[in-house]
């Protein structure tokens, strides 16, 4: 469906996160983890072609994007690795 | 070192629904949500509902569609609040948008708020308004396997209208057979078999509607 108004959505969401986590200034986001449910109506590859575009030159311009298949509804920003 | 976010990402458009939803209770106002793909008689189902519901209660629609404000123009003759939305070649109503069209109308001395979305079987199904009911048009013209085709929009909403069904022998649809396989994916869902333009086929959709409206 509409992936690119998704893909804003989601760095909106994970700039809050490292915002409100003064800690997580300075580490490097090694990896980001979506879950997608079965209904979500989110097509992961074309989410991802749109994320990607959004993310260069952010913080995370090199996280690695893994999409995980759920059976619970709607689409999430489940997590984030981060630089020891 | 993992940190979990767990958020939905529709996060931003629920938290305008839910302030769609406060809106409605505080004024006590019913509301319903409309869709079905282009062309499968949501218009037509709220001019032949109008005449009825237009005498009961105070009623105001808000119209989306890509372009134009022809389906609000057909409505006209009904002298109620109309507000057309144009989404200028979005799929779909989202929570801002209707948040816009809320401040547009006098909710004071309104009882009810139909919304026809946009004409799609995908997007709208996820996009939350705020409304109470979400109501699906499905016109058999399009084909039986449509059910389980868009089983996001079927499995989504509180009733479902199988529209235009005096097409059902010219478009070879085994009514029996589509009902069945509606119930299999939305068992919840209440289902009328209509066709909009025949008045006399809408009666049990707007007593079940009476009742929605009398229990809200
Ligand atoms: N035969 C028949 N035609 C119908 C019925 N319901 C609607 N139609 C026709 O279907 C066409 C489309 O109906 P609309 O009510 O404009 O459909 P809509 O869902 O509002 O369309 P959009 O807003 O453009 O998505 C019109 O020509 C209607 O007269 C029905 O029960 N039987
Ligand atoms: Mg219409």
């Amino acid at each position: 469906m509409h992936e690119a108004s998704l893909a804003h959505y989601a760095l909106e969401i994970l700039n809050e996160t490292i915002k409100n986590d003064s800690s997580l200034n300075d580490k490097d986001i090694k990896k980001i983890t979506f879950s997608v449910g079965k209904f979500s109506n989110v097509y992961a590859e074309s989410f991802e072609f749109y994320f990607s575009e959004l993310i260069k030159n952010t913080k995370f311009t090199s996280a690695k994007l893994e999409f995980l298949n759920s059976d619970e509804n709607g689409f999430f920003v489940s997590s984030i690795e981060v630089d020891e | 070192m993992e940190i979990k976010i767990l958020k939905n990402v529709m996060i931003k458009n629920d938290a305008i629904g839910n302030d769609n939803r406060l809106l409605f209770r505080k004024h006590n106002i019913f509301s319903l949500n409309i869709m079905s793909s282009p062309g499968a008689g949501k218009t037509t189902l709220l001019e032949n509902s109008l005449s009825y519901l237009n005498k009961k209660y105070r009623i105001a629609v808000i119209e989306g569609d890509l372009y134009t404000s022809r389906d609000a123009e057909r409505l006209s003759p009904f002298d109620i609040p109309i507000v057309q939305i144009n989404t200028d070649g979005g799929c779909h109503l989202d929570a801002r948008m209707i948040h816009g069209a809320l401040q547009s109308i006098d909710l004071n001395n309104l009882d009810m708020i139909i919304i026809e979305n946009v004409g799609n079987l995908v997007c709208p199904a996820s996009f939350d308004l705020g409304e109470k009911i979400k109501v699906l048009v499905y016109s058999i013209t399009e084909g039986a396997d449509k059910p389980k085709k868009y089983a996001s929009m079927f499995s989504n909403v509180d009733a479902i209208l199988v529209n235009k069904i005096d097409l059902a022998t010219i478009c070879n649809i085994n009514l029996e057979m589509v009902c069945a396989e509606i119930k299999e994916i939305n068992p919840k869902a209440e289902l009328f078999q209509i066709s909009a333009t025949n008045k006399n086929t809408l009666n049990s959709w707007l007593s079940w509607l009476d009742n929605k409206k009398a229990i809200d």
